[in-house]
Order: C-alpha cells, then structure tokens, then sequence
C-alpha cells in the first residue's frame, strides 16, 4: 500500500506547467528516487507535497484515503511529513543544538512556554549530532559552519521530526566522499526502520545504489518509472538527462 | 609538494593571498594560506567540506573575516571589500545560484553592471553577455525565479561577467545542476577563460569535471593548503585519497 499518492497532480506557473497530471505512489520502507533535467518540476512537486505550493489541479492521498488538498507548511508535521531544501535553511544565529532542539521541544503554545529543557531532548539531540559526526560542534554558531556541516544539519533536524515520510532534496549535492556516506547511513537506516524516502538526487552513482525505484520527470511529466537498471538505461532518459 | 610555474613563469601574478587566516569566532577556517592566481588561468580548489576553500574565496571578495596576512592585487596590498572589489575587476558568484528572484533576467544583470554608469554601455554589456548566453536572451523579461536550476545558474555566471572581470570567483558552479547542465556549464567557463582571458578561481565539488578545464590545482584541508600542482600530477599522487578518507568534519 502507498503511503503517499499524487493523482494527476498539476501545478503552472504564469502559463508554465511545472508539475502536469503527475501520478505516482510512494511506499513505506523504500526510497523513490526522483530524478530529471533542471526545471522538470522535481522541487515542484516536493513543495506541493510538503504543502510549500498548493496544487492547482489533482490531489495527494495520504495513507490510502486523506486527502491532503490545503496543507499548509507548518501543518506537514502533524501528517508525519518532513522535509530538506535544496538551499540550506536554518537558524543561523543559533547554535547546532539550538537548532536541533527547536524542533525537539514542544510546538504547542502553552506547552512551550511551560516546558523546561529536559534530559531527553538533549540525549535525543545527542543521538542525531553524533550520528552526524557534529556533536563536538554543537556549540558553534551555524553561520561559521561550512556549507557540508550545514547540509548534514538539515539532515538531523529533518532526523529531529521523527516523521514516517522523508523528502530529501539534494541531500549530497556539494558534499564531499565522507560526509555522502554519513547521508547514505542515514537513509539506509530510515529505510530499514520502514520510513519512505522521496530523494531528489542528480548523481547517478547515488540512485542506484540508494534508489529502491526511480521515477524520471522532464517538463513536469513522468516520462519513467521502475528499478533503477532498468530506467537509467532507458534512451529517452539518457537523452533528456544525461545528454550522452 | 613543490610549487610549480609551468608555462606561467612569464605571465603576471593578478593576485596573490600572502599568509592569509580567516577565522570566525574562535573557528580557525584558515591558516596562513599563500595562494597566486596568474592571467588567464583557471585555478581549481579541492578539498573536504569545511577545509576552507569557499573562504578563500569569500577572503578575496572581502566577505570573510581576515585575521592576518595579506591579498595582492598586481603585486600591491589592499583590503578586500566587496562593492569594491568589483571595481578592481574581481567578480564572485556565490554557491547556489542567489540570483534575485523577483526580478527580470535583465534586472539581474543590470544589478551586475552597477559600476557601469553610462547606459547605452549598460546595454551594449547585456547584449553581450546575452550572446554567451543565448538561453537567457529567449527569457530576458522573465522573472528569474521562475526559470530552471540551470538558467539560473547561468544567469549568475552571466551577472558576474557584467563588468567584464579579470578574475572570476566561482563556488561551486555545478550545484543541483543534471549532468547534461554540467557539462553545458562546464563548457561555457572554459569558453569564457579562452574567449576573454578572464582568470577563473573555483572551487567544485565535481572533481571530473573540474579537472577537464583546470590549469592548476590547490588541495586544502582543515584550514591549510597540503598540495599544489596541475591536475594530472595531482591525480597520480594519492593526496587527494588522503584527504577524502581522512575526517572531513
């Protein structure tokens, strides 16, 4: 069963259709991969799911029967659904584990306000910041951080939200051999505790060794789908992506 | 390992980072660097995430913190500040894009030719760097936040090229981009290089591509520069496994 469904989902903008009568499913314990030339819609449609854009025709089905047609970003949590940017977005004047515990800590308006710091959020923080490898920095500013250490940050406070669907997008782009490994760890293991993965990623190397399926958009329509082998090797994938 | 000239040894020195440290707060991003960047060389940095080779750039272009050490501009000390640094002839495009997406392709690069006060030669520069960038010309009066990874991209390298630069300060230029757009990238740096001598300073996580226009290489780890030399030499020595194995973090 799909734990996540878009049924002709489209999206435009100003005459351009970015995401055009997209229907795919995505399922528990498994990463999708998402792959497709810049501007196909990939971003699009990871802001429609995690209700960044709202769509203009179509609808996303949690679960085999919510429909989630006007979700707004901050709502996305309580449907266990969590995100990354493409563009690293944290709390740059706080600390690492600032930034960890703020989403550890109570959403709840009265709650916050009467919640103290307890032991557990800091073993919990603890416990993403060292599977980071960035707890001997946690005391460090975000702002001094590189641009790796920032996209590994995003990472723990996604790993923060305990949410049962993860959409990572571009999780390696501008990391280095060591730090793709922490990342790849990290989904290997999301997906062993039978979370669903959507990764939007380019190198190729990444999806098939991550991707347990891989749907290809270009100009907002699936133009693929299937096991990796079989959809890299597909001529009019290698011609709109690869270009070779 | 050893400091090499080759072919260069004619040809000026543009820029040159003297014992150069950056640090922010207590965090030591650099560590008495010494670095040159000669006419018409693409000179590549390489290194693990946090080993400072964006800083470099940022030291250059005024936007790190130097605690001490020296940047040479034809031989001639001065203190890096941004706006400024435009005027010398140093352009920056920073990582991920940052085009201004609410204003037109055209906007963005008026934005890039701000030092440029004539109009008529505002305008002929766009038509010109619209002519390395036919894709942007099609899109002129459309909002850049509207076009894909790739146009962006090529509009900030197209924004950076505005003032027609000496030196151009590229971080990571292949970010989010589809392997048919890096390529297409790619091409258009080494084409700039060639076409208009412009001295390029990158710093690219994609190695391969990387290495198939470089002239010269830095390899930087914790805050140090550890190698120097062309790329070839860099791939047969096995500096580049020591770094990536080590703890990039």
């Amino acid at each position: 069963m799909a734990i996540l469904e878009t049924k002709n989902l489209t999206k435009n903008f100003d005459g351009i259709r970015a995401v055009d009568n997209l229907s795919i499913k995505i399922e528990r314990g498994k990463v999708s991969g998402i792959i497709g030339p810049n501007g196909s819609g990939k971003t699009t449609l990871i802001n429609l799911l995690s209700g960044v854009l709202q769509a203009d025709k179509g609808v996303i089905v949690l679960s085999d029967s919510i429909k989630l047609t006007k979700i707004k970003p901050h709502t996305i949590a309580s449907y266990g659904i969590t995100r990354t940017f493409q563009d690293v977005r944290l709390f740059n004047q706080m600390t690492i584990l600032d930034n960890i515990l703020v989403v550890l800590t109570e959403r709840n308006f009265w709650s916050a306000i009467l919640e103290q710091h307890k032991d557990y959020h800091l073993d919990q923080a603890g416990d993403i910041l060292k599977q980071l490898d960035l707890w001997d920095k946690r005391t460090e500013l975000v702002v001094n951080l590189s641009y790796g250490q920032r996209k590994l940050l995003e990472i723990g406070r996604a790993l923060a939200m305990k949410a049962d669907i993860y959409l990572l997008d571009e999780p390696f782009a501008g990391l280095f051999p060591e730090m793709r490994k922490i990342v790849s760890g990290i989904i290997h293991k999301l997906r062993e505790e039978n979370k669903a993965i959507v990764l939007i990623e380019h190198n190729m190397d990444i999806i098939r060794e991550l991707s347990d399926h891989v749907i290809v958009m270009d100009e907002g329509k699936l133009l693929a789908q299937g096991k990796p082998k079989e959809v890299l090797d597909r001529r009019e994938v290698i011609e709109a992506y690869l270009g070779e | 390992m050893k400091l090499i000239w080759v072919n260069k040894m004619k040809e000026e020195i543009l820029l040159q980072l003297n014992n150069v440290s950056v640090r922010y707060g207590g965090v030591k991003a650099l560590e008495s660097v010494n670095a040159t960047i000669d006419e018409g060389e693409i000179v590549a940095l390489i290194g693990p995430n946090g080993a400072g080779k964006s800083t470099i750039l940022k030291a250059v272009f005024g936007l790190a913190p130097m605690y001490s050490g020296k940047i040479l501009w034809h031989g001639i000390s001065f203190v890096p500040v941004s706006y400024e640094s435009v005027y010398k002839g140093i352009t920056f495009v920073p990582q991920g894009r940052r085009v201004f997406t609410d204003l037109t392709v055209e906007e963005n690069l008026e934005v890039g030719g701000f030092i440029i006060r004539e109009k008529t030669e505002l305008q002929r520069r766009i038509k010109e760097v619209m002519g390395i960038f036919p894709v942007l010309n099609h899109k002129k009066r459309m909002k850049s936040g509207k076009l894909s990874g790739g146009e962006q991209q090529m509009l900030a390298l197209a924004r950076g090229l505005m003032v027609d630069p000496k030196i151009l300060l590229l971080d990571e230029p292949s970010l989010g981009l589809s392997p048919k757009i890096i390529k297409e990238v790619f091409a258009k740096i080494k084409e700039i290089n060639i076409n208009r001598k412009t001295s390029i300073m990158i710093v690219e996580h994609n190695i391969k591509s990387l290495f198939e226009i470089a002239d010269r290489v830095y390899v930087l780890d914790k805050g140090n520069i550890v190698a120097e030399d062309v790329p070839e030499k860099i791939i047969e020595s096995n500096i580049l496994e020591k770094v990536f194995t080590a703890k990039g973090v």
